[in-house]
């Protein structure tokens, strides 16, 4: 008897899990929709879901109006290069940390991330004047540095957790066997943190991908990424509301395409190891 | 490993500090900057006079700062309180479904790969108030048509209600693999002993998850604290500044208004709050043993 009321509160539970899950998923949804929607339907009253003449046009426009694909080429190399820098800085300090920890090891690390607190709009004139005294306003290599730098706290974090995993008796073998500090890092560690390091790198991308403050106050045109792309589509109410629909799904697509067939380490990233 | 800590241990500093010099660098440069200029009256390129308090006196005298961080405060503790039980009621029916599990998960964390800045967009195609899909079905079904961002009574819920849909999955993913890691048999035992599903949630799991959704909790208001893209992209502050925010604030104060001393007040206030509240977190964090 019991046994059946669990049956039917379990069916009843799933049902509305699922519910909320396609509410979660219907904006998007619905964006994507209306990007393929000729400007007259996707005002329509009463809105039409799927029987609207469908229409890339919107997508030529947006094109046409901004080149989507230089912006496309900029939002890569930046989130890339700043995820290849902020490991090449954090795979040395997280491993240190990890597997030769000192008294201040949590200190350091906490310190590292309370980094993180800092309100952009408060560091924005300083690093704004910095730049322009360098020449790196507008420039891939500064938007690159400064994504490496909001993220380094938490690619460090997130490396020390896996390495702090990896059991110390196999580097004890290695150095046995007379490996290097470097060949220690190189051929024994780094292979088997591969999994902790490619979630690390998949939730980086992401970050630096959708980073829209920076991105947007420290490029004009030239370094300027999608989000500089996507922030020109602020238009008047109800007018080219497909157009803006096409432009935020070239914006968001990718992304959610590379996090969608990656969605195991992207789980494990996020919760910092804590999932197998 | 501690006999690892021999005379033979490698000297581990060259492999920590560039992080430490680099992000040391871009901490106290700015802090530096920020206090000086809080201090100052600065304008680009211009000279700058030595204003002592002033900045932070007429920050005092003018109650809009005080408005943007009643504000902030009640987004960010909204925001919050409703993406931690959403995201808890979440993660229990989770831990039921069986059959497409994988594709459950995916579509709780897909607003999360979204940006800031397209969010925004989309919903604010979404809760147009005359062309928008929400109000044609609010319509249809005889419900009221809410002015969801340009009513100075509706605009921060709708904010509060954006933010929840973007970031639930955050606290979804973080308590679902919590419960997955806690231990059956407490559970069993509290079964055998007839205890119904409220008091097991309680009095074992509500406990046993307690330094997860501390963390978490922390984790989501320093961020909400630190809204942006949200209000600026949705509102911008408005209407009648009924959803003003410390950081459009602060920019509005040093961008369209050239005002850099007042805005470094801000900055410095602003800064020094979340401070406290990550302080206060490590002293909770030690004094119940720390998440390790």
């Amino acid at each position: 008897m019991a046994r059946h009321v669990t049956t039917q509160r379990r069916a009843i539970n799933t049902a509305a899990a699922w519910t909320v899950a396609l509410i979660l998923f219907f904006p998007i949804l619905w964006t994507v929709l209306t990007s393929f929607k000729p400007e007259a339907q996707a005002v329509a009253s009463p809105p039409i879901f799927l029987g609207f003449d469908w229409t890339l046009q919107n997508y030529v426009d947006v094109n046409e109006q901004r080149e989507y694909f230089r912006y496309f080429v900029n939002s890569i190399i930046i989130a890339l290069g700043s995820t290849a820098l902020g490991l090449a800085l954090a795979v040395p300090a997280a491993w240190s940390m990890a597997f030769v920890p000192g008294r201040k090891t949590k200190d350091l690390l906490m310190w590292m991330l309370s980094t993180k607190m800092m309100p952009a709009v408060g560091v924005l004139v300083p690093i704004y004047l910095l730049f322009k005294t360098l020449g790196l306003l507008d420039t891939r290599i500064g938007l690159v540095i400064v994504l490496t730098l909001m993220n380094l706290p938490i690619i460090v974090w997130m490396l020390y957790t896996y390495f702090k995993e990896i059991p110390g008796e196999i580097l004890e073998a290695a150095r046995m066997d007379g490996a290097s500090l470097k060949a220690e890092i190189l051929h024994v560690l780094t292979p088997m943190a591969v999994p902790g390091i490619a979630s690390t790198v998949l939730l980086n991308i992401i970050l630096a991908w959708n980073e829209a403050f920076w991105t947007i106050n420290l490029t004009v045109t030239d370094a300027a990424p999608l989000t500089k792309f996507i922030s020109g589509f602020s238009s008047p109410q109800g007018l080219f509301y497909a157009k803006l629909s096409a432009a935020s799904t070239m914006a968001i697509a990718p992304i959610l395409i590379m996090g969608w067939f990656s969605q195991k380490q992207l789980v494990r990233g996020l919760t910092f190891g804590a999932v197998k | 490993m501690a006999q690892d800590i021999a005379p033979s241990q490698p000297n581990l500093w060259p492999y920590i500090l560039p992080t430490v010099l680099v992000l040391g660098g871009v901490t106290l440069y700015p802090i530096a900057t920020v206090l000086w200029m809080s201090l100052h009256d600065w304008t680009w390129g211009g000279d700058s006079i030595f204003s002592d308090v002033k900045n932070y006196r007429l920050l005092w005298l003018k109650g809009s700062f005080l408005i943007a961080l009643l504000n902030t405060v009640t987004f960010a503790i909204s925001a919050v309180l409703v993406e931690l039980v959403l995201g808890m009621i979440l993660a229990l029916a989770a831990n039921r479904v069986t059959r497409g599990a994988g594709l459950f998960r995916v579509l709780m964390i897909l607003p999360l790969m979204v940006s800031g800045i397209a969010v925004s967009l989309v919903w604010k195609v979404l809760l147009d108030p005359t062309f928008g899909v929400i109000n044609a079905a609010l319509g249809a079904i005889g419900l009221p048509e809410p002015n969801w961002l340009g009513s100075t009574t509706a605009a921060m819920p709708s904010l509060v209600m954006v933010e929840t849909w973007w970031q639930t999955g955050f606290v979804f993913i973080i308590l679902a693999a919590a419960l997955k890691s806690l231990p059956e048999e407490p559970f069993e035992a509290a079964r055998l002993e007839g205890a119904n599903g409220w008091q097991m949630f309680r009095y074992l799991t509500l406990p046993m998850l307690r330094p997860v959704i501390v963390t978490v909790v922390v984790f989501r208001l320093i961020d909400t604290l630190k809204v942006f893209d949200l209000v600026f992209g949705l509102t911008g502050g408005g209407p009648l500044r009924a959803t003003e925010a410390v950081q459009t604030l602060t920019y509005q104060t040093a961008f369209k208004f050239s005002n850099f001393g007042e805005a470094a007040a801000i900055v410095v206030i602003f800064s020094a709050l979340i401070f406290a509240i990550c302080a206060a977190y490590g002293a909770l964090d030690r004094r119940t043993g720390g998440a390790e």
